[in-house]
């Protein structure tokens, strides 16, 4: 599965070649200690951005399709908010977790994304992606279940905020950064 | 479409990263050197631009041995062709010309 993955990073030709340089590389920074799991992670979440990029030849249409995802988040978000619950309905269906505890997942969910968004995306389609997600996400679970919910959406929305942000630096995130996808 | 004849910043970093390597100049070893610079950048981001400059015809690459610590594949070893060393070469010396009687001339030099 991580194969698969981080092979969509390069043209089908290099796919064997990067494949044996990845293990080769990952063996080495586990040798020395230097952050294997770290690199690797980075690597993975650099694999899709590089696909699109080499598959359809834009460079910038990772960054697009990152913020057009956040749009069609925050347009279900709107969606829920209007009282048409299909994606907590459906999301009910296999989910364990009672509606509340969903609710929250999505909103954690969208405040990791949008973290990310914040983060480094520039364009400023991405930025107002990145607030109208936030909005979202902070006002859906209070609409849903009621102002006891603020407190522990307020914290949990910190913490996530926090962790996608520490997480979007450290790995290198750079989905709105041109010279760094190359 | 028209052509593209000029170099990017990062392709320019990646062929100097070619002709530093060498005769050894395979994936993780051109990645090395490009780490080395302190830019933080993906080995996937590193191979498209590596496949991206062989079709351009700067580059060309041959298929190496297989390893055990690279899980039996093979490398993929590039080479530096004289259109790449030629990009190189015009890309350093237009940067070196625009730089000329400022206060980064230094770096000209």
């Amino acid at each position: 599965m991580v194969e698969r993955l981080l092979g969509l990073a390069v043209p089908a030709e290099h796919r064997e070649t990067y494949l044996g340089d990845v293990a080769e590389e990952y063996t080495r920074r586990r040798a020395h200690g230097v952050g294997p799991a770290t690199w690797l992670m980075r690597e993975l979440c650099f694999a899709v951005p590089l696909w699109i990029q080499h598959r359809w030849d834009r460079t910038d249409l990772g960054r697009d399709v990152f913020a057009a995802c956040c749009a069609f988040l925050s347009a279900l978000l709107v969606l829920e908010a209007l009282n048409r619950p299909f994606v907590l309905e459906a999301l009910a269906e296999w989910g364990p977790g009672p509606r509340g505890v969903l609710a929250l997942a999505i909103n954690l969910a969208a405040l990791s994304l949008s973290g990310v968004v914040a983060a480094r995306v520039a364009a400023p389609e991405g930025r107002r992606a990145m607030l109208l997600l936030l909005t979202l996400a902070w006002a859906y679970p209070v609409f849903l279940l009621g102002p006891a919910a603020l407190v522990a959406t307020l914290s949990l929305s910190t913490l996530a905020w926090g962790i996608a942000v520490v997480a979007a630096v450290n790995f290198g995130f750079s989905l709105g950064s041109r010279p760094r996808i190359a | 479409m028209p052509t593209r004849t000029g170099l990017g910043e990062f392709e320019m970093l990646v062929l100097a990263a070619v002709l530093r390597a060498g005769s050894g100049a395979y994936g993780a070893a051109i990645f090395g050197e490009v780490e080395r610079t302190g830019r933080r950048v993906s080995m996937g981001a590193v191979y498209t631009t590596l496949s991206r400059l062989e079709e351009r015809g700067m580059l060309s690459s041959r298929l190496g041995d297989p390893t055990p610590v690279r899980g039996g594949r093979r490398t993929r070893v590039f080479r530096l062709e004289a259109e790449g060393r030629a990009a190189l070469q015009r890309a350093v010396s237009q940067l070196s010309q625009l730089l000329v009687g400022t206060d980064l001339e230094w770096i000209a030099e």
